[in-house]
């Protein structure tokens, strides 16, 4: 355990002074949506990885986190921090309703429900014009500020906004380490080996479901809503399908059912389409290829082949 | 009357949708692949017609076949390319797979055909007749003949040929299938080309009706997944029958409630579906997993 521990603490070391070290704001940047990314890639994990449904709409959530707080801030103009609960909140209801109605099915009729889901919000958003000026998007979501008295903390700025992300990420993982090592999670390891065997030793598969998805599309939620407070513009593309794909890819690639994974996977793959920018239009084609590369050649996620090569064994709930 | 104009205008896309929907249901049914790349095929087929007859002035039928048949070659290298050497993976590994394949196709095509939308001029007739207080366009008329020719061909193929016999014994039991000594391995190669050919045939005949562009293929895609589901998965009748239904209820939908909401239609109809029979229209138990 003290080597998984010393590992935590170094990457949370070097995570608290990167802004003190990188001072060049396009990294910051990357290092911002690497961690608003990485809640997304975190929330789908604790679904794919541990209990082993595929979403493939999971901006669904994420969408509606975005939409909720901006509108939430645009229209009565309460802060972010508001938007966050009412994202937590609504992408929760949402998440209860859409497990309630996907989990009559498996398989790949479940993938293809939440796709459905997340195409019709996404139709609702470019339609609904009056409410979120359809593909026009929503402009000037600006970010809160604390004042502490003596001191102001602008959160427009990109290094109390990277703390920030970094705060949710903590959460988060801590979130997810209490809960893969409960009796919960345990439950959802057994539900994603096999469902019958977990069912006929009296595990309610359908209830520990509908709370992985609460739980989850909760976090996604709270994604989307610091996405839309940094970025401070969102339009329908919130919903896209590419971001279900690119936060599938992240936990995938990091490596599914392993807690550092998603965060791994998060930041390859908001990296990646940045350095493929030498390829010009052919970018998002070398991507694809990546991905297919990905998929096949390296199902376990990186995690467990960089594990391999260091020879640390594993450490994690791997398949 | 404005009405069974209506419905009209829908069973002649849905007859479009159909031909997609057929390709997608045997290919999920026989071969168990959630095929993302569907889509692509319908685009291919589209953009294909627009190279040979748009920008080559080949004659227009003569392209329409050139194009499917292109497509079909390239469903052939995709199976014996991808989907073979991935045959014994689990579904999601192949199915994530299929949709970087169809990232990976809308990006070419992006760099072969600009993402500028293109369309394709009919040489038939524009004029549109009238019979009865319906109107028709002779394009229209052209798309559901076609693609009624084409379901009843393919359904033919599956009743009355050999290797329909054998696709349909595929499907019900893979093993005992490949115990009788069919060769499960073309008849997964036949099935992938022969649903390219479809989908592809579909693109060709909605081209010159929608305008073609890189990404028409994942709408397309997503419809198609929603008549096999609506359907039933593997059901032949089921996915004729939903795609139809699609077409007739998006129709409706666009004139009746809001034309923004069209392509939600099909999804709406999903999850009803999905509440009230999962198993679809025509559906059997086998569950797909």
């Amino acid at each position: 355990m003290s080597r998984t521990r010393t590992g935590i603490l170094l990457a949370l070391g070097v995570a608290l002074i990167y802004p003190i070290l990188i001072t060049d704001p396009y990294f910051l940047h990357m290092a911002i949506l690497v961690g608003i990314y990485g809640l997304l890639a975190i929330s789908l994990n604790l679904l794919l990885g541990y209990t082993g449904q595929l979403s493939l709409g999971h901006a669904a959530f994420f969408g509606v986190g975005a939409y909720l707080s901006s509108l939430l801030f645009l229209n009565l103009g309460i802060s972010m921090w508001g938007g966050l609960v009412l994202a937590l909140c609504g992408c929760g209801a949402l998440g209860f309703f859409v497990a309630k109605l996907a989990f009559k099915l498996r398989g790949a009729y479940f993938v293809i429900m939440t796709i459905g889901i997340a195409e019709v919000l996404k139709l609702v958003a470019l339609n609904w014009v009056d409410l979120t000026k359809g593909p026009m998007g929503l402009t000037d979501i600006a970010a809160p500020q604390i004042s502490l008295g003596w001191v102001t903390i602008d959160f427009g700025q990109k290094v109390p906004y990277y703390y920030l992300v970094l705060f949710f990420i903590s959460l988060s993982v801590i979130l997810q380490h209490r809960l893969v090592n409960s009796s919960f999670g345990r439950a959802f390891v057994s539900i994603r080996e096999n469902e019958d065997l977990a069912e006929s030793v009296g595990i309610d598969c359908y209830k520990y479901l509908v709370t992985v998805v609460i739980i989850s599309s909760s976090i996604a939620g709270i994604a989307g809503s610091l996405y839309a407070h940094y970025v401070s513009f969102i339009d329908p593309g919130v919903f896209a399908f590419f971001i279900s794909v690119n936060a599938v890819m992240m936990a995938i690639g990091g490596g599914q059912g392993t807690q550092a994974g998603p965060i791994l996977g998060a930041i390859l793959f908001t990296l990646i389409p940045e350095w493929l920018r030498i390829f010009g239009d052919a970018r998002m084609a070398v991507y694809a290829l990546i991905v297919i590369f990905m998929v096949i050649f390296m199902p376990r996620g990186m995690l467990y082949y960089a594990s391999q090569l260091l020879n640390l064994g594993k450490k994690s709930h791997g398949r | 009357m404005l009405f069974v104009q209506y419905v009209l205008n829908g069973l002649i896309i849905g007859g479009a949708y159909a031909l997609i929907g057929i390709g997608l249901t045997l290919i999920l049914g026989i071969m168990n692949v959630v095929n993302f790349a569907h889509g692509e095929m319908y685009m291919l087929g589209a953009y294909f017609l627009f190279t040979f007859f748009s920008k080559m002035g080949l004659n227009f039928f003569l392209s329409v076949l050139l194009a499917i048949l292109t497509v079909m070659g390239v469903g052939f290298l995709f199976e014996k390319g991808i989907l073979k050497p991935l045959r014994r993976r689990s579904i999601d590994t192949v199915m994530l797979s299929m949709i970087g394949l169809s990232m990976f196709m809308q990006n070419i095509a992006m760099l072969i055909w600009t993402p500028v939308p293109e369309s394709i001029k009919s040489p038939l007739p524009m004029e549109t007749y009238t019979l009865g207080g319906l109107y028709f366009l002779p394009q229209r008329i052209l798309v559901i003949c076609a693609a009624l020719l084409l379901v009843l061909l393919t359904h033919l193929l599956l009743k009355k040929t050999k290797v329909g016999k054998a696709m349909r014994a595929t499907f019900q039991d893979l093993e005992a299938a490949s115990l009788m000594g069919i060769k499960i391995d073309r008849i997964y190669s036949f099935t992938f080309v022969l649903g390219a050919g479809l989908a592809a045939a579909s693109g060709a005949l909605l081209g010159p009706i929608f305008t073609v562009h890189p990404y028409i293929g994942n709408l397309a895609n997503l419809k198609a997944f929603a008549i096999v589901i609506i359907g039933g998965l593997g059901s032949f009748a089921g996915a004729v029958t939903a795609g139809l239904l699609l077409g007739v209820f998006e129709s409706l939908g666009a004139a009746y409630v809001s034309s923004g909401y069209q392509d939600a239609v099909g999804f709406i109809l999903l999850i009803i579906i999905l509440i009230k029979r999962p198993t679809g229209l025509f559906g059997k138990v086998r569950q797909l997993r």
